[in-house]
């Protein structure tokens, strides 16, 4: 029994460190996005509805509350709580999704072809929703998980990861943020 | 018995507690950055730090980055 738990732990510490080894080479992607858009735009920004930019923030900002909800209450054993913090933020992620490729894409006054903003907006919120939708289906994968019991208080390393990479989207989301919406001034 | 069950229960309120300052603080600092983004969008720099320093926030609180260090296995 002691040696399972040990080989838990050494596992554990294993996936941790993978986990954020993928991270930070993930990283590069989004840092050198952020790099074209300083090179490319400079001190302008592409004119974007910037309620809607702090609308979709904000439910990705709440989302990751959630999910930080949802894996203290899975380390405590509380599943019903995990299970509903789960879903509420697979919902925010998706509705995250509809703000900006269903609206932001449609009401921006460029496409993905009309010089460097188009290029710059569409490849930056592309790359990122992509990132938003794998994340909600990761959790959907981990919900659906918790929800047949195949986590416990004690072993629950689905939902640590789950958790980490939906926040890592959300770190990633708020440079970007600042970089498309505020920084600068419109073109 | 009854006192792990409470050290239990306490350690999961100040978890959650922790979680909603945070939550709380960057909703703050993002509301403020709209509102500078708005009428001073030159202080591109300044803003770029506030995103840091939120970005900081969330990899320490909600990533748990101290994680990466312990052997125990903690948390699970």
């Amino acid at each position: 029994m002691s040696s399972h738990v040990a080989s838990y732990a050494t596992k554990l510490a294993r996936n941790r460190l993978g986990l954020w080894l993928f991270l930070i080479s993930d990283s590069f992607l989004f840092v050198g996005l952020f790099v074209t858009r300083v090179v490319l735009l400079g001190a302008n920004r592409p004119d974007l509805n910037q309620i809607l930019g702090l609308v979709v923030t904000a439910m990705l900002l709440l989302s990751s509350f959630f999910m930080n909800r949802a894996e203290v209450e899975m380390a405590h054993g509380n599943r019903p709580a995990f299970l509903r913090n789960t879903f509420i933020t697979m919902v925010l992620g998706g509705l995250f999704l509809l703000g900006v490729v269903g609206v932001e894409w449609q009401l921006a006054p460029f496409g993905p072809g009309d010089g460097a903003q188009g290029a710059v907006f569409f490849a930056m919120t592309g790359f990122h929703a992509f990132h938003v939708l794998t994340g909600v289906m990761l959790l959907y994968i981990v919900w659906n998980n918790g929800r047949r019991g195949l986590f416990s208080a004690e072993q629950h390393w689905g939902v640590e990861a789950a958790a980490v990479y939906w926040h890592f989207v959300d770190v990633v989301w708020m440079f970007f943020y600042v970089g498309l919406y505020l920084m600068g001034s419109p073109v | 018995m009854a006192d792990n069950k409470d050290q239990g229960a306490g350690s999961r309120r100040a978890e959650l507690g922790t979680g909603v300052w945070v939550f709380l603080m960057l909703g703050v600092l993002t509301f403020g950055e709209f509102i500078v983004g708005v009428i001073a969008s030159p202080w591109g720099s300044a803003l770029l730090l506030v995103a840091a320093f939120k970005a900081f926030f969330v990899i320490v609180y909600y990533m748990h980055v101290g994680r990466l260090f312990t052997t125990d296995g903690d948390g699970h």
